[in-house]
């Protein structure tokens, strides 16, 4: 698969299981996209993992934005975490933990907020999660698998997001 | 004897509680909607799997290879969880499993567990276990926390709840809160996300099941939709891991490959939202410990049995029961024992007992619609039928019918018998054996039978002809018209016949788990077979009975359906004879889904002109009657058979063709009973009305 079709397929497939793609989007800006998208979702609080550039100038937008950064991990609205992969046959993104707090920024905000790099994106999933497994350091202790936000059918198969990970998946793409 | 007798004694109680399941609508209606959903939901994500049959053979051959070595790959794993700081414990029964974890959860210093949803959990019976030793543990699956709160089972093994309606659900959770809850899924589940967002942050422990389990690269993987299943293994201090013994694969990469399958097969889901992937201890706090809970509980003593090992490959994806036309009927708490449907009796036998599985076996038709969908290549029927064997407390009477049918001088008499005692048609039977009538009317035996008349009108056994015509007990007792129709059609096809000595094939002992008699018919039929000629068969049960010789080694002529058989003939010619009707054809389970003849019939029909071809996939269900089945359950076969009956009528069907006897029993007994215009013919009676073009057709 070309490049181009590559992410057009992620994209497809990441948005049928509920995802949201911020960013790229034809016309919009980044500041835009997530300006909007904190609007829209009504954010106030947040915590982000600030390991690469790109997260520390969402950080810095979000500052801007007067977010209220917070250490209280089940109170937030939403968590900002890099995601490690992706793989483009089922929308899926990957997290990598090797320890640290950053794991229930994924799993306890009512939002997720996921930055990948587009170097990262693989065809199928395992393409992109089997290198972390095998890594020769030996593999990381948790790695976590996400296609769209936490759903259920449980209650006469009426679909609901949210039920105990966040009820939205965003996403930014950065090259 | 007596326990024969006892047994009958036992069937009319047992038909009330399933007349009461049958009548549930909530049930009846959840049932319905699930499994048509997921069934829809598969058929369209398995366009992007591509060929199924294909994966179906990757994934069980990478099974059955860890399986063969999964003492060395457990070895590895347990090496390497102890090796990073993690506990390793193999437990060899329910009992080991629940004391370990009952003394884990102990001595954690908390008194809360939160548990994702695992059938391994349910079958160790650990809550009841947890509950008296002063923990208090919660399911954080919705659905499981529903049931968990009412009191109840899982009825489905994806959707535990789905027989409760949202008024029952809101019940359950306003009793348990103390408030009102309102019945809308929205606001329930978000409260239930405040309520167990406290449970999985003041939890000491938290437990899940596992679906597979790697071991090159050691690593346990989880798939979950709510994304319970990683807040209970990493928010609480101590994460315990309860797997089975069966759920090892050699590599990472055949465990993504299984999950390529599982979500799509089992919903309709390309992924599912979560899939944790735990490798050892995640220690992102200090103290954290991570326990493997490995359970054997009869899993080892069935890697040496050739049959229960195939069992031993069920991901659990719950397609087969999505599919199985009594599990749609009676649902998970009927047809179950812990583990659910016909791959549920084998799995009661391997881990719970014999007896329990035998009750769930019982319920089985044996249908093979489950065949179609394995991912996993699991013979369930087979699977039944070898539990049915291993237990002979249970099902003596059914035991006996079969030894009573398959004595050919006894029914001869009796249909001599009938003839002179009994009415054409039996609407209604008395006493409790009216349970039997309420959805069919009964047919009596005719008389002469079929291989007396056969002989008087010169054809022998054994001698002559260039096709062998079976013709099966079904036909020779109940239905010798079909067998005169046979012979009138092929003989005016020009078609040179022989007849042969016969003997009930033993497909009705084989599937109540007789093997002796079982093996004394098929002697007998092998030592019968007239060589050198096909044989044709007017009962698909029959061939289904024949071809199983071969497959126990037996040297075997072409076993051809009539359909087959003139379809060759025909080459590409059209059949030639017309008759002017809606007609649909009613594929016998035997045919389509053990004997894989699918095509045929409905292109012999097509052949015929004036035919208007109803099809649909109603054409493909069970017809329920499954030989004795119709009489061993009559409520259950009544219901599974009212979705044939609602189609042919909405399809304005006139005319229902089939090859087999006994699903010719059931659905013209049915037809009568609801007072369908629709005739019900054998393929031999429909094929010379239509060389005759008369307009009129008898039965």
């Amino acid at each position: 698969m070309k490049e181009e079709g590559l992410f057009s397929r992620f994209v497809e497939e990441f948005e049928a299981a509920g995802g949201r793609l911020l960013f790229p989007r034809d016309g919009v800006s980044l500041n835009q996209a997530l300006s909007r998208m904190v609007e829209e979702e009504g954010i106030r609080s947040y915590a982000i993992s600030q390991r690469t550039p790109r997260l520390r100038a969402i950080d810095a937008l979000f500052k801007e934005l007067g977010l209220e950064k917070s250490r209280d991990y089940p109170s937030l609205d939403m968590g900002v975490t890099r995601a490690h992969g992706a793989g483009a046959t089922t929308g899926t993104l990957i997290f990598v933990f090797k320890g640290g707090r950053d794991h229930l920024l994924t799993s306890l905000p009512r939002v997720h907020l996921a930055v990948l790099r587009m170097e990262d994106l693989r065809e199928h999933v395992s393409e992109a999660a089997i290198p972390f497994l095998r890594d020769p350091e030996g593999p990381p202790p948790y790695i976590s698998l996400v296609t769209g936000p936490s759903r259920t059918g449980d209650i006469e198969l009426t679909h609901v997001t949210g039920v105990h990970g966040p009820e939205k998946l965003y996403l930014v793409v950065v090259s | 004897m007596k326990g024969v007798f006892q047994e009958l004694r036992e069937y009319p109680a047992r038909w009330r509680r399933l007349e009461e399941v049958v009548r549930n609508p909530i049930l009846r209606e959840a049932l319905e909607r699930a499994m048509t959903r997921f069934a829809q939901g598969r058929a369209q994500a398995l366009g992007s799997l591509g060929d199924f049959r294909e994966w179906t053979e990757r994934c069980r051959e990478l099974k059955d290879r860890a399986l063969e070595r999964s003492q060395e790959l457990w070895d590895r794993v347990k090496e390497r969880v102890e090796a990073q700081g993690g506990t390793f414990y193999l437990a060899l029964h329910a009992q080991g499993a629940r004391e370990y974890i009952g003394k884990l959860a102990q001595e954690s210093g908390g008194t809360l567990v939160v548990k994702g949803k695992s059938i391994t959990s349910e079958e160790v019976e650990l809550n009841t276990y947890l509950a008296p030793l002063g923990l208090e543990v919660v399911e954080t699956d919705l659905g499981e926390r529903i049931i968990q709160l009412a009191g109840e089972r899982p009825s489905h093994i994806i959707v535990p709840a789905i027989h409760k309606t949202k008024e029952e659900v809101a019940r359950v959770f306003s009793e348990a809160w103390g408030r009102d809850v309102p019945d809308d899924p929205y606001l329930i589940t978000k409260e239930v996300r405040r309520d167990l967002r406290q449970k999985f942050l003041g939890a000491q422990v938290g437990m899940t099941g596992i679906n597979v389990v790697s071991a090159d690269v050691p690593a346990f993987f989880l798939m979950t939709n709510e994304g319970n299943g990683r807040l209970c293994s990493t928010v609480p201090p101590v994460q315990v891991i309860l797997t089975g013994w069966e759920k090892i694969v050699e590599t990472v990469e055949d465990a993504f490959t299984i999950f390529d399958v599982l979500p799509v097969n089992s919903v309709g889901l390309k992924y599912s939202s979560y899939l944790s992937i735990f490798t050892g201890p995640f220690n992102w706090k200090k103290g954290r410990q991570l326990h493997v809970v490995v359970l054997d509980n009869g899993r080892r003593r069935a890697l040496e049995d050739p049959c229960f090992k195939e069992a031993l490959r069920c991901v659990r994806c719950g397609a087969c029961m999505n599919v199985c036309p009594v599990y749609k009927t009676v649902g998970g708490h009927t047809f179950a024992h812990i583990y659910m449907g016909g791959i549920g009796a084998a799995w009661t036998a391997i881990t719970n007992g014999l007896e329990e599985a035998r009750e769930v076996a019982s319920l089985c038709t044996g249908c093979g619609t489950c065949l179609e969908v394995c991912p996993m290549g699991i013979p369930i029927p087979s699977l039944v039928e070898h539990v049915k064997g291993l237990v002979k407390e249970r099902g003596k009477a059914e035991r006996a019918a079969v030894r009573l049918v398959a004595k050919r001088r006894l029914l001869e008499s009796a249909a001599g018998l009938a003839v002179l005692v009994a009415p054409e048609r039996v609407s209604r039977l008395p006493g409790p054996a009216r349970a039997i009538t309420r959805d069919r009317v009964l047919e009596r035996p005719q008389f002469p039978p079929f291989h007396p008349w056969a002989q008087a009108r010169g054809l022998e056994e054994g001698k002559g002809g260039q096709v062998t015509l079976h013709a099966g007990c079904m036909v020779e007792y109940f239905y010798p018209g079909v067998g005169r129709d046979a012979v009138e059609l092929l003989t005016r096809l020009g078609v040179p016949l022989q007849i042969m000595k016969e003997e009930c094939c033993g497909l009705p002992a084989r599937v109540v788990g007789d093997r002796a008699l079982w093996e004394e018919l098929e002697a007998r039929n092998g030592g019968n077979i007239p060589p050198g000629r096909p044989l044709l068969f007017l009962c698909a049960t029959c061939m289904s009975g024949f071809h199983r010789y071969g497959e126990d080694g037996m040297e075997l002529p072409p076993l051809l359906d009539l359909s087959q058989f003139l379809l060759e003939r025909l080459g590409s010619e059209p059949f030639p004879g017309s008759l002017k009707a809606r007609v649909a054809y009613h594929f016998p389970c035997h045919l389509e889904r053990h004997l894989g003849i699918r095509e045929e019939p409905l292109e012999l029909l097509s052949r015929v002109d004036g035919v208007h071809l109803v099809q649909g996939e109603e054409a493909h269900l069970c017809c329920g009657g499954a030989g004795l089945y119709a009489f061993k359950y009559p409520p259950v076969s009544g219901e599974i058979l009212k979705k044939k009956l609602e189609w042919l009528e909405r399809e304005g069907v006139e005319v229902l063709v089939t090859s087999c006897p006994s699903c010719i029993m059931q659905l013209r007994g049915g037809v009568e009973k609801r007072g369908l215009p629709v005739k019900v013919v054998h393929m031999a009676t429909f094929l010379l009305d239509a060389l005759d073009e008369r307009s009129g057709l008898e039965g």
